[in-house]
């Protein structure tokens, strides 16, 4: 991976699995999201629609991106979450540290 | 040279998938033997439970390590045992060779995913879908199972569901560990009242991100569930996950028939016990479910440490021994503080090397237990009755022996059931109980440990052996005592059976069994009575490792005599001395015994050569006497065995070898091979 | 062995081909795949085995772990066979053994490039044909490659006890 991609999507949209196998690439994907914060930024939506598995390692990924992201001063947004993906984070607990939005 | 630490660098899954196939062949080791113990019976309430959890924590671990493969036939097994327990279908005796036969498909699939044996995928679909045909023909209208059923005995517990709040702080490890919380959630979800559970993840640090390792486990859960599931249950869901300090249960009993949920006054926090920790039966099938409330105070170490730490210990006792020599040298009153440091030193290493063979010591009921199957199955195949009583089952010995032991006992125990044990219709002709008996015992005699396989059969057949000797072309006479004609089945090829069976093969065994058990020390006797039966009894030193020993100078070399095969030593005088048809004699209380030259035995330029001006050490083993000739005694010690066979052949007449304390090697003297090779000369 | 050793790293960077440890028996140069040597050493304090035939001297101790020594000059009859502090053994590791050889003294490690190994002719060394992988030729001189796993696990040396491996075997066929 080379320095730092061109990030300027409003929309942060992580793909595919989000799991312990593919942790170090996406926790580099997220860091380089969070290094691409505007100065002050306001709200931040991460799309996962894309993401088609979570686990508990990746669960926590996301939920220290979010984290990150507020300590930051933006106001992150999960987003457009399927189904099954809501149902794995609410039976792993991360209903409150990943809050979704509602559905559509 | 490899470093048990140096190789642990990175995260190594299979260290920890070692624990779950260890555990895993328990649960099943467990299980078998509660089914065997059973025969046709049906089990009683904790009988059952005992088995319905090893499947559970097979299935759990299974599910957890991603196994998914061994959940499958686990889960059915589970649903039937559930339904059985429940009193939903009716115990049928088949069953029980059903649920054997799902523990034999798991083994399989636990030896694939462990040595890479290959898996008959047909058998395990097989047991799989029998087990599920039980399920449904003897299901009635599905009943929820939840709902307690009248005449169903239930445990307090299951009475009174409650609320248990648990505490869940993993270790940093957990998900490249490659646990999945999804089980573990899944799992708990189960045990749960519908509805009533529920799950909570909280952060226990924000790093700063970029700095963050994303695998390391940053989260701690508490889960809240209402439950009848005991403690223990709930505690098994961790089972491969977590160590004590990581969980903590909070339970908050409930009585449904009062106020459902008020929480009942008292209320404890209790530590919950450790997951990987069992008592020191640890490798006994059935110390597994001992479990229970006991406190845990032992650990699960891999074996190589603690050979290591054996072999460190011998490495120790060698310096030990040679800084003993060098002081030896000194002038005592000038070092006496040195002395006495060296006589302290000297009993510490003798106390930790005590210490640490005894971790090496294991019951022999891991290797006793795996008979009652066998037997059950041979016993059914051949159509005779047997009984099999074991005695001794807590003996210990080393466990490089244990591991050695099983093949040659086995052998026995099918051999006993072929060809010892009548059919029943031949026992009642003479006169005997129908129903045979096997006993395996175990005691530990002295230094040794002395294995009995006993059985009231027929005892063997003098003439048949004399005439198959003869017919293998094996020396023998008529004129040989039983003593003498029983050791002849011992001889390669030999075999009497008068057909050959899949039970006891052809002909291969009795010498590879003396072999193997000659290899790790020991000895086989037989005795035998016509038509009451016949008993091998095998003897084995108590360690491998670790040897009292005299050690003996003839000419430049050094020999250590076992200790315990020494009777005495003396300086014989001439009038002792006496030759008996051509060999030489030595007179001891009215006893000849033969004199055994070493140097000639090993053809050695010996000091002494004419026993008046030696030593002769008194030996006797296995019921031999004799008096070893050497040039002078050096030293009692106890010497470190080393395997010669390691890097060299087998050496005739030494039992192994061993490093004295300036560094060379000294052979250890085998005592009956040396009289085998002194009658040979 | 230090000047061994020290050639030894010069040689690592020659291109291609295996390395060698080259040693003299009987006058004639042997070199032996050197990922096969464990070490070499003096010979010292040498336990006799009884009833043995004359060239296995009998074992040492080598950091707690027994391990038996071969004099090769005996096995092939290379003339006159003396001890003392310049006496070379090689230890060896093939066959999960470690084996300690005796030889008239270690030379150097080369590297053979492939090209150079010709097959082994069927007569001339003292060595059986049986044992011997080519021969290679370094600086005009001849190089006779031994198989020294062959050679270790053969009948004629009896380090390997081979009915005891067929006794195992059985074993686990019961």
């Amino acid at each position: 991976m080379g320095k730092k991609v061109f990030v300027n999507n409003k929309n942060i949209t992580p793909n595919g699995p989000i799991t312990i196998e593919r942790a170090k690439e996406l926790h580099q994907f997220f860091a380089e999201r969070l290094d691409g914060l505007p100065e002050q930024p306001l709200q931040e939506t991460i799309d996962l629609s894309r993401v088609d598995d979570i686990d508990a390692c990746g669960c926590q990924l996301l939920a220290l991106f979010l984290e990150s992201m507020k300590t930051r001063g933006a106001t992150p947004i999960l987003a457009a979450a399927p189904a099954a993906l809501r149902e794995r984070i609410d039976a792993l607990g991360f209903h409150d540290l990943l809050a979704l939005q509602p559905e559509p | 040279m490899t470093t048990p630490s140096g190789e642990n660098n990175s995260i190594d899954l299979n260290r920890f998938n070692q624990v779950f196939f260890e555990e895993c062949a328990e649960n099943l080791a467990e299980m078998e033997q509660i089914l065997i113990s059973l025969g046709d019976r049906e089990p009683d309430q904790e009988q059952m439970n005992a088995i319905f959890r090893a499947a559970h924590s097979i299935k759990g671990g299974a599910g957890i390590f991603g196994f998914n493969d061994m959940t499958v036939v686990t889960h059915v097994m589970e649903s039937l045992l559930d339904r059985l327990r429940n009193q939903e279908i009716p115990f049928a005796p088949g069953m029980i060779d059903l649920f054997l036969e799902a523990g034999d498909a798991i083994s399989m699939q636990l030896a694939w995913h462990r040595e890479g044996k290959p898996v008959d995928q047909e058998a395990i679909d097989g047991v799989r879908a029998k087990l599920q045909q039980t399920i449904d023909a003897g299901a009635p209208a599905p009943v929820p199972a939840d709902a307690p059923k009248e005449g169903t005995p239930l445990s307090p517990e299951e009475l009174l569901p409650r609320r248990c709040r648990l505490a869940f702080t993993p270790d940093p490890e957990i998900f490249a560990r490659g646990i999945r919380m999804e089980s573990i959630v899944a799992e708990l979800t189960e045990l749960a009242e519908p509805g009533e559970f529920d799950c909570h993840a909280q952060l226990m640090e924000v790093p700063e991100f970029a700095e963050l390792d994303p695998e390391r486990c940053l989260t701690r859960w508490d889960f809240t569930l209402l439950t009848r599931a005991s403690r223990e249950q709930i505690l098994d869901v961790f089972m491969f996950v977590a160590d004590e300090e990581q969980l903590c249960i909070e339970e908050e009993p409930v009585d449904r028939r009062t106020k459902a949920a008020e929480p009942a006054p008292e209320q404890g926090v209790i530590p919950a016990a450790g997951r990987r920790a069992y008592d020191n039966g640890e490798t006994a099938p059935g110390a597994f479910g001992r479990r229970g409330g006991e406190i845990e105070s032992s650990i699960r170490v891999n074996v190589t440490k603690v050979d290591q730490l054996v072999n460190q210990v011998g490495e120790l006792l060698i310096t030990q021994a040679m800084l003993t020599q060098i002081a030896a040298g000194l002038d005592p009153i000038l070092h006496q503080a040195l002395q006495r440091g060296l006589v302290q030193l000297e009993r510490n290493t003798r106390d930790l090397q005590g210490s640490v063979m005894s971790i090496r010591l294991v019951p022999i009921s891991i290797v006793f237990s795996r008979f009652p199957r066998l037997v059950r199955e041979i016993a059914a195949k051949l159509g005779k009755q047997v009984e099999l009583k074991t005695t001794g089952d807590s003996t210990e010995l080393d466990r490089g022996l244990i591991e050695k032991i099983a093949d040659p006992l086995g052998h026995l125990v099918r051999n006993a059931l072929d060809h010892g044990l009548e059919t029943p219709e031949k026992r009642v002709a003479c006169g005997k109980n129908p129903m045979g008996t096997l006993q395996l015992s175990a005691s530990q005699v002295g230094g040794r440990i002395v294995i009995d396989v006993t059985d009231d059969g027929a005892g063997l057949n003098r003439d048949r052996i004399l005439a198959k000797a003869l017919e293998c072309g094996i020396p023998c006479s008529e004129a040989m005592s039983d003593e003498e004609v029983w050791p002849l089945i011992f001889a390669p090829g030999f075999s009497t059976a008068s057909e050959v069976t899949d039970i006891s093969g052809r002909g291969v065994g009795m010498d590879v069994v003396l072999k193997n058990v000659q290899g790790i020390g020991g000895r086989v006797q037989i005795a035998s009575e016509a038509g009451k039966g016949a008993r091998f009894t095998i003897s084995l030193p108590l360690t491998l490792a670790i040897l009292e020993g005299l050690s003996v100078a003839i000419g430049k070399e050094k020999f250590i005599i076992p200790l315990n095969v020494v009777i005495e030593s003396l300086q014989p005088k001439a009038e002792q001395l006496k030759s008996v048809n051509g060999r030489e004699v030595v007179q001891v209380r009215g006893e000849y015994l033969p004199i055994l030259k070493l140097h000639r035995i090993f053809n050695l330029e010996a000091e002494v050569t004419e026993p008046q001006r030696g030593i002769l050490v008194l030996v006797e083993a296995d019921g031999e006497r004799g008096a070893i000739l050497v040039d002078a005694l050096l030293d009692e010690q106890q010497v470190v065995v080393k395997s010669i066979e390691t890097n060299y052949r087998q050496v005739e007449g030494s039992a192994g070898a061993t490093i004295l304390g300036d560094g060379r090697v000294a052979l250890i003297l085998d005592l009956p091979e040396l009289f085998a090779m002194h009658k040979r000369l | 062995m230090q000047t061994a050793h020290g050639s030894a790293v010069e040689q690592l960077t020659a291109e291609g081909g295996a390395e060698y440890l080259t040693f003299t028996l009987g006058g004639e140069s042997y070199g032996l795949d050197i990922l096969k040597v464990q070490e070499i050493r003096g010979y010292d304090c040498v336990t006799r085995i009884a009833n043995t035939p004359a060239f296995i001297k009998g074992v040492i101790n080598l950091r707690g772990v027994i391990v038996p020594i071969v004099d090769l000059r005996i096995k092939f009859n290379m003339g006159e066979v003396t001890y003392h502090e310049f006496t070379v053994v090689i230890i060896i590791n093939v066959l999960n053994k470690v084996v300690g050889i005796v030889v008239d003294g270690v030379s150097d490690v080369v590297a053979l490039p492939p090209q150079s190994i010709k097959p082994a002719p069927e007569l001339g060394a003292s060595l059986d044909t049986r044992y011997i992988t080519g021969l290679g030729t370094l600086n005009d001189e001849m190089l006779i490659l031994v198989d020294i796993e062959k050679l270790i696990g053969s009948d004629e040396l009896q380090i390997v006890d081979s009915t005891a491996e067929n006794t195992q075997k059985e074993a686990v066929n019961l």
